[in-house]
Parts: C-alpha cells; structure tokens; sequence
C-alpha cells in the first residue's frame, strides 16, 4: 500500500475531528475526571513521550534548525535558482493535474458505486482501490511495461509501438495521468464517505417535493458531499506533491523534474555536503504540502458543520438489466487502470527476453531466479520484511498506550503527543528522511554511536512515519469501547494496568492487528523515505525494484515487484479477514 | 455493607456548578433514590461516591473512613463498591461467570472460593444455566440481571445504581423493579440508585432524595415525599401535583382552613403556618370532577385525556388562577371543553412557608 492509502485513513478519522476524542459524557470537563492514578500508567506515559519525541518531533526540529541556519543570501539564491523554480513549477502543475483527473476519476466512480445497485458491486469496488495497493514506483513500470514497445499484451494484439520508439508516459501527461489513477482512491473513498454520510431523509424529502434522480444528485447529494470531495482532493493534491516513484522513474528520463526527484538527484549526486540546499527545497515541498493540507481541514470542518443527523439512508437504485451495462462500463474503466498494468508486469517478468511474444516456448521462471540469485535483492526482501515487521511491532507497541492515554485517560500531553505523531506521516516522506540524515549524520552524543549508513536509520525513520497509521485503527477502538467497561473494572478493584490488560485489550486488539498490517503493507513496498537513507546492505524492495529499473534489468524489475505485490495483496487478504471485528472506517476499502 | 454519609459536597465543572454543598446520609442496609431531573446533578453525586470525580469540597465517608475529602481520594479501585451500569457494562469477551468471578480474581481470592461464590450470585439471580454464555447472546433483563450478580458477588460495601432501568421496556422495568426490591431484602445490601423517573424512585426505595440544580432540596420517605413536599419544584416534579394559590384563614395542628376560589377547604398543614397567602398542592386522584352547582369549587373543563382507568381533567378554576388543576372525573359524567363543572377537593397540602428549605428528616 501506498502512502495515500495510509492518508486516506488518516483524513477519515480526522472528518469526525470535532469528536475524535470525544468526552466520556458531555457536559464533564477533563478537569474534574479522576484518572485512577497508578505509578505504572505514569511512567508509561513518559516512556511515550520521550519515543514520540525522539522520533517525530525532534528529527523535524533538526530540519528547522538547519532551514533556520541557511544564511538568508544562500537561501535566497537557491529558492531563485532556475532549476528550484522549474521543479516548484513542474510540483504545482502536476500535482494540480493530477488532482483533477483523481476528482474526476474518483468523484464519478464513487457516484456509480453508490447509487446504482451493479452487479459485482464489492469486486468492482475493489478494483477501484487497486492503485492504491500497488506502489507508485512499481505502478509507473507496470504502466511503461503495459504501453512500451516491448510490452507483451500489446505485442500479442500487434498494437506495440515501434521497437526504439519513445515512450509518451516520459511526459508532464504522463506524470499527470499515472499520479491521478495513483491518488484517485483517496479521491473516490472520500466521495463515497460524503454520500453516505447525506442523511436519508434528505433524499425522501426531495423525492416528496418531486424531485427525480438527476434532480437529487445534482442539487441535493452532490452539494452536500462537496466539502468531502473537496477534503479528499486536497489529500490527492499532498499525496502528488510527496509522490517520489512516479516523478523519478517517468520525470527524470522524461527531463520533468519535481522537487522530488530534484531532492534525490542533488543528495545522490553530491551527498550530504548539499543538505542545507536540500533542507531548503525540502522545505519548499513542506510548504506546498501544509497548503493541502490546510485546504483539507477547512474542506473538513465544513463537512463537519454540513450535516449533523446520521447519514447512510440512501439505498442504492436497482436497475435491473441496466445494472449489467453499468457494470461493462465500469469494466471498461477500471481493468485498463487496475489489471492490465499489473499483468503487462507479469508478462515481461515471465517472458524469456523483451520483445518477444509471451508463449508456452519463451515463458520463463528464469528471472525470477535471478532475482533470487541476486545477494542484495534476496538481502532486500529479507531487510524489508524484517524492516516492516519491527516498524509494526513497535509502533502498536506505543500506539495501543498512547491512544489508552489520549481516549480512556484523557491525558493532555499524550493528546499533543497524538497530534505530533501525524506530523511525519502527513508531511512528503523525502523531507521526513532528510530530517532524519540530519538528525542522525552525526553519531548520537554520549553514546557515540553513529546510526548514518546502518539499517538503524531507516527502522527509524519507518517507526516516526507510520506510527500515525498504527495509531488511528486503535484510537477509534478504544473510542468505540464503551466507557462503563473500564469503570465497572475500577468498581470491581482493577488497577489502571489490570484494566489496561484484561478489559480495554481484548477489545481493541483487532483493530490493533488491523494497524500493525497497514503499516506492514506501507513499509514492505515503501521507497520515499528509504530511497534517502538506504546503504549497502540495507536495501530495501522498494530501492531494489527502482534501481533494477535504473539499470535497465526491465524483467527482473518486473519480477520483483509481482513479488512485492503479491505480499501487499496477502497482508490486505489478511486484514480483510479481521474486518468483521474493526469499528467502521479503519480499512479504507471496506465496504 | 457499610452505612455512607457525604458532608457538603461541592463539585464545580467550569462555571457550573454541579453539588452545591449536599449533605446526605444513608444508613447501613438502607435503600436510597437518588431523584432529580436531567442535569441536576444526580448523577454526579453518585460518581463522586464511586470515586470516578474529584470532590471541590466536602467529604464522603464509607463507614468510618474518610473516601473523599481535602486532600484525600481513595481511588474507585479501592473502594470496594460495587455498580451497576445504566448500559449494564458487561465485558464482551467474558463469559457470565468470568464478569461475575473478575473482581474476585482482582481480590486474589482462591480459586474455590471465587466459584463457590460465583455460583452462589448467579443461583440468586437465576441465570446458573447460563453461567458459560457470552453477554451478547442474553436478553436485556439476563444482562441486568448478570450485572447485579457481578455486584452482589463482590460483597461490596455499598452498591450504586446508576439508572439500570433505564434501558428496559416498561413491562420489563416493572419485573426488574420488583427483583431489586427482593435483591435488597436478600443481600441488605446498602443500596443508591439514581433515576430520573420519580414513580420508579417512589416504588423502590426507603428513602427519596431529590435534587434540583445541584443542591438536595427533600430527603424523605416515598409517602412523606408525595404528601408532604418541602416546596413547590418537588410538588410539580414528583406526581405532578397542581400549585394554587390559597389564603390562609385559621390553622390547627397539622391542619388549616384555606379559601381557594371563594370556597373554604380543610387541608394538610405544616407547622408554622401563618393566615395570610400561601400554596397548596392538589393531587389529580384528590379532586374530583361533579356536576355543576354540587357542594365544592367551581371550574370549567379545559381539556379531557382518557387514560383508561379513568378519565383526567385538566380544569381552570372559575376566577382566574393561572394553573389548571388535574382531577378524575367519573364515567358517566359528560365532559367537553368549555363546560361548567364543580370540583370536589377531598385532600390537599400546603406548601411550607419560604418553600426551598431543605429538610432532612
């Protein structure tokens, strides 16, 4: 899963922001809440505040302190440089691009979907979701491998553009396009939230006064889901803006270059002699960024204020008939996005050379050995698994007391630590790495252990970045737990821990596994951060699959990520399964 | 079981001000309600003595030991109390007997007692044949039921209730209304129950004790309650009662002569009632509805609402009082809007002079 996938959970939980948190009954201030005291919940705490800390705060910290320390005729040289303003320009416009084909993508599909009873409903949904899933490096090769001129579905149809022939996906278009599908499930999951959300009786009401179905999704149902729509292309616009693969595998070649390829080129190419420089740019993507997301949290608020009943009374139209000629058109939609770059990927992973036709004589395991023979890629499938696995341990790890802290115990500082914890997650995952080189260039005081150019750093880096991602599933728990629970427990002589353990557990443990999957499906294929901060050794598969690519192995490229993806796909399979016992909203692409 | 006495509890949310000062005892095996309207702080109170909030003044004990007071708070887990929920609270993923056995478990009671004494809650309530069930596969009255087990196997100190009925359809709140009464006959388990609804706090418990804003206004028995309330917000809140203004024109013991409309009625007095104005409460099942031009006040019918048993007439006395009066009316008597009808006060309390004072009697 994508970065975006994480953002679309995120935004979620923040569109009931007013009652994130809400009180255990209205009308109590904090102030007079006996907390039930306990030495152990307090050290708890500290032992928290201490890890979100080090991790999410001070790292960005460091960044500032290094913005801070530019002298003002440096920084102002390199924000006027021409290649910094080409690659803020190319950022802006691209990202815009991308965030209307991902409204109007997603604002249409989540139209159909909802309104319409279509056969096939839940795997066409799916399919909806699919690009979300798959990482956006591996979606920006599976599209040059499904268009190319050695793409074997074209070949076989005898549509494959000339041998030597320029791709066109190596273009402003094409970065618009592939970032649109990319980001376009965010888009169409917050539609379908806004919809659901119009209170039934607004809908029977309009059908009362004569309205006919055009009449109500054009002046009832869409203005009232506009602020979500709206909150959703904002977090589309911040996943563009942050998106790493797409503007290097299609941008760099295509001479395109966003500030986030640019940011990679400059420290690859000069290391950390040019982190200042870096640190600037990094903080040109930060502003651009922080503007969607303001934009997202006014789109949100009024979303909010919108509608106050429950929502959820529109039942689907029944076509009959016709519903099977929506669900064609869907098809048509949504195979060319969702399968077929995933299967131009599998031909040119099992087909014995590029170019030739995928038959029973030329298909091939062979690069799949390849990959296997290959010390550092089996090393950074290894690294990756281990990588997710120790960053989803750890953060459930905090975030199962910390959000016991933020909703059962109502602590102010594990509320502010709570809000710390998105700021790594919410900000472009390059400039979250570079704060991390900073942060840890040097080796750590006292202990004089350096971190720099270890698999440390990265760990790292993955615990600040998706501890927020661990945390939502497991606040909305413990937020759905009811309150009484844990004072029958304290009636009955538990202390803060022995509730912790034996009555407030139980109850949020799916949802805590539903998180600890999530993050292993974000880190397993993460490459932005890792791109930054990987060393010998230390690859990671999102890094392993962009530099197969970047040494032109297109087929073991390919090989590695139909691996990568089938992994992604069983961790979903996974926490599919533990859905039924999730409170509603934590897997994105639950029904 | 232990006897509870709370000394000027004073709790402050903000500006509002929740416990005004509220003294309050409660006999060891006694049976208290706790009665009031929505926001009065009812529930409050009972989550101070829980220990869930934090007293800005005054004191609690349990027994003889201070639980709350400056500096002090004994937190909830160590006030061996026991609870039940308005939304029963039972843990999901035990099973009946694991909710009933958890606070022993806490305790750290050995294993045969814990089941000797599980056993024996659930045989009290009746639910021994469901002692391996999940709570979700009970109906509301076993999960009600599962909870005062829970509670009763704890052997607290005190036990608190916190609107358990509220949840229960009106057939089933009759039912469970009467397992509590048997409950605290069985256990003499001290017991405080919060409600909002006064017939249910009337028919349940020893005592009543109302509380209006925040401060106790009457704490009495049921009967002494409905017959004698201390001011004119306890007469309109419990049963109801109509407020008529009524002159004073000589008074006995316990009784007086007051002119309500021009006509003379003997009715329940106070001490230290004085001639001059003054209010009475007239109860609907005390006046009665006759024809015009019989012996009592005369009254016009406003409006007629047929409540099965009888019929309940809204009436506006002659000259002028603002309030109408509620009365019964006989079957064959015809009633509609606007007829001209006498009223037959048979009994009726006048309000203490001052009105707000609080008794604890």
């Amino acid at each position: 899963m994508t970065a975006a996938a994480g953002d679309v959970a995120r935004g979620r939980s923040r569109g009931r922001s007013a009652s994130r948190f809400p009180g255990r009954s209205p009308g109590r201030a904090p102030s007079g809440l006996v907390r039930g005291g306990g030495g152990g919940a307090r050290w708890t705490l500290a032992a928290l505040a201490l890890y979100v800390l080090a991790l999410c705060v001070l790292p960005l910290l460091r960044l500032l302190v290094e913005i801070g320390g530019v002298e003002p005729g440096a920084a102002a040289d390199i924000l006027s440089d021409r290649a910094t303003l080409r690659a803020t320009r190319h950022t802006l416009e691209a990202s815009l691009g991308a965030t209307v084909v991902s409204l109007g993508l997603g604002v249409a599909l989540a139209l159909v979907l909802s309104l319409v009873r279509v056969p096939g409903r839940a795997a066409l949904t799916f399919l909806v979701l699919v690009p979300m899933l798959v990482p956006a490096q591996i979606a920006a090769l599976a599209w040059l491998e499904l268009t190319g001129p050695s793409s074997v579905l074209l070949g076989a149809l005898g549509l494959a553009p000339e041998t030597g022939s320029r791709n066109w996906l190596y273009s402003r278009e094409g970065i618009v396009l592939l970032m649109g599908i990319e980001h376009m499930p965010i888009v169409f999951l917050a539609a379908r939230a806004g919809l659901r959300a119009v209170p039934g009786d607004l809908v029977e009401a309009a059908r009362i006064a004569g309205a006919g179905p055009f009449a109500i999704v054009r002046r009832v149902l869409l203005p009232l889901s506009l602020p979500m729509v709206l909150a959703g292309g904002a977090l589309a616009f911040v996943a563009a803006v942050g998106n790493f693969g797409i503007p290097a595998i299609l941008g760099i070649p295509g001479r395109y270059t966003m500030l986030t390829a640019l940011i990679y080129q400059r420290l690859s190419g000069f290391g950390p002699s040019v982190l200042g420089e870096v640190a600037i740019l990094s903080a040109v993507l930060a502003a651009i960024a922080g503007l969607g997301l303001l934009a997202q949290a006014a789109a949100e608020r009024r979303a909010g204020a919108a509608l106050s009943g429950p929502g959820g009374g529109l039942a689907p139209a029944a076509l009959g008939r016709t519903g099977w000629v929506v669900a064609a058109g869907l098809a048509c939609v949504l195979v060319p996005i969702s399968v077929l770059p995933i299967l131009a990927l599998l031909g040119t992973s099992l087909v014995q050379a590029l170019g030739l036709p995928l038959t029973l004589e030329t298909l091939t395991l062979d690069h799949y050995r390849t990959v296997w023979d290959n010390g550092a890629a089996r090393r950074a499938f290894v690294n990756s698994a281990w990588f997710s696995a120790v960053a989803a341990v750890a953060s459930l790890a905090v975030a199962v007391p910390l959000a016991w802290h933020v909703v059962s115990r109502r602590s102010r500082l594990a509320r502010l630590l709570d809000r710390a914890a998105d700021a790594p997650y919410a900000l472009p995952g390059i400039v979250v790495s570079i704060a991390f080189i900073l942060a840890f260039l040097r080796p750590l005081p006292v202990v004089e252990v350096g971190l720099y150019g270890t698999a440390a750093i990265v760990v790292l880096a993955y615990l600040a970045r998706f501890l927020a991602l661990g945390l939502r599933p497991v606040a909305a728990a413990f937020t759905a737990l009811d309150p009484s629970l844990e004072e029958a427990a304290r009636v009955a002589g538990a202390g803060p821990l022995t509730r912790l353990r034996r009555v407030l557990l139980p109850g949020v443990a799916p949802a805590a596994g539903a998180g600890a999957l999530l993050i292993v499906m974000s880190a397993y294929n993460e490459l932005t951060v890792s791109a930054l901060l990987w060393s010998r050794g230390n690859e990671t598969v999102g890094v392993l699959v962009f530099n197969l690519y970047d040494e032109g192995d297109a087929t073991a490229a390919s090989a590695a990520s139909v691996v990568a993806i089938l992994v992604t796909l069983v961790a979903a399979a996974l926490v599919s399964a533990l859905s039924r016992w999730l409170p509603e909203g934590v897997l994105p692409w639950q029904a | 079981m232990a006897s509870l006495s709370i000394e000027g509890a004073t709790k402050r949310f903000g500006p509002k001000v929740a416990l005004d000062g509220v003294s309050l005892g409660v006999e060891d095996g006694a049976f208290l309600a706790l009665l009031g309207p929505s926001g009065c702080g009812k529930s409050t109170l009972l989550r101070a003595v829980a220990g869930f909030e934090r007293l800005d003044g005054g004191t609690i004990r349990l027994g003889d030991e201070l639980v709350s007071g400056p500096g002090t708070h004994v937190p909830t887990e160590r006030r061996r109390l026991g609870m039940v929920f308005q939304s029963y609270a039972l843990w999901p993923h035990m099973s009946v007997a694991g909710n009933v056995a958890f606070a022993l478990e806490v305790q750290g009671l050995p294993a045969a007692e814990r089941r000797s004494r599980v056993a024996r809650a659930l045989d009290t309530v009746g639910l021994a044949e469901l002692a391996d069930r999940r709570p979700a596969a009970l109906s509301g009255g076993q999960r009600q039921r599962v909870a005062l087990a829970r509670t009763l196997a704890a052997e607290p100190r005190v036990v608190l209730l916190d609107e358990p009925l509220a949840n229960l359809d009106a057939h089933l709140r009759e039912t469970m209304q009467e397992e509590f009464r048997r409950f605290h006959r069985e256990s003499g388990a001290t017991m405080v129950f919060v409600t909002h609804d006064q017939a249910e706090a009337l028919a349940l418990a020893d005592r009543v004790a109302v509380l209006m804003d925040g401060r106790l206004v009457q704490v009495d028995a049921p009967e002494a309650l409905y017959e004698r309330p201390a001011d004119a917000e306890v007469a309109r809140f419990v049963g109801r009662g109509a407020l008529v203004p009524v002159r004073i024109e000589g008074v006995g013991p316990g009784r007086a002569r007051a002119a309500l409309a021009g006509r003379v009625l003997e009715l329940r007095a106070p001490p230290g009632l004085v001639p001059g104005g003054a209010t009475a409460c007239l109860r609907p099942e005390a006046c009665r509805v006759l024809a015009e031009g019989a012996e009592g006040v005369p009254a016009r019918v406003r409006s007629v609402r047929y409540t099965g048993p009888v019929r309940v007439v809204a009436l506006e006395l002659e000259d002028g009082g603002a309030t109408p009066i509620g009365a019964v009316a006989p079957a064959e008597l015809a009633l509609e809007p606007g007829r001209r009808v006498t009223v037959d006060v048979r009994d009726g309390w006048v309000l203490p002079p001052g009105g707000s004072g609080v008794r604890d009697r």
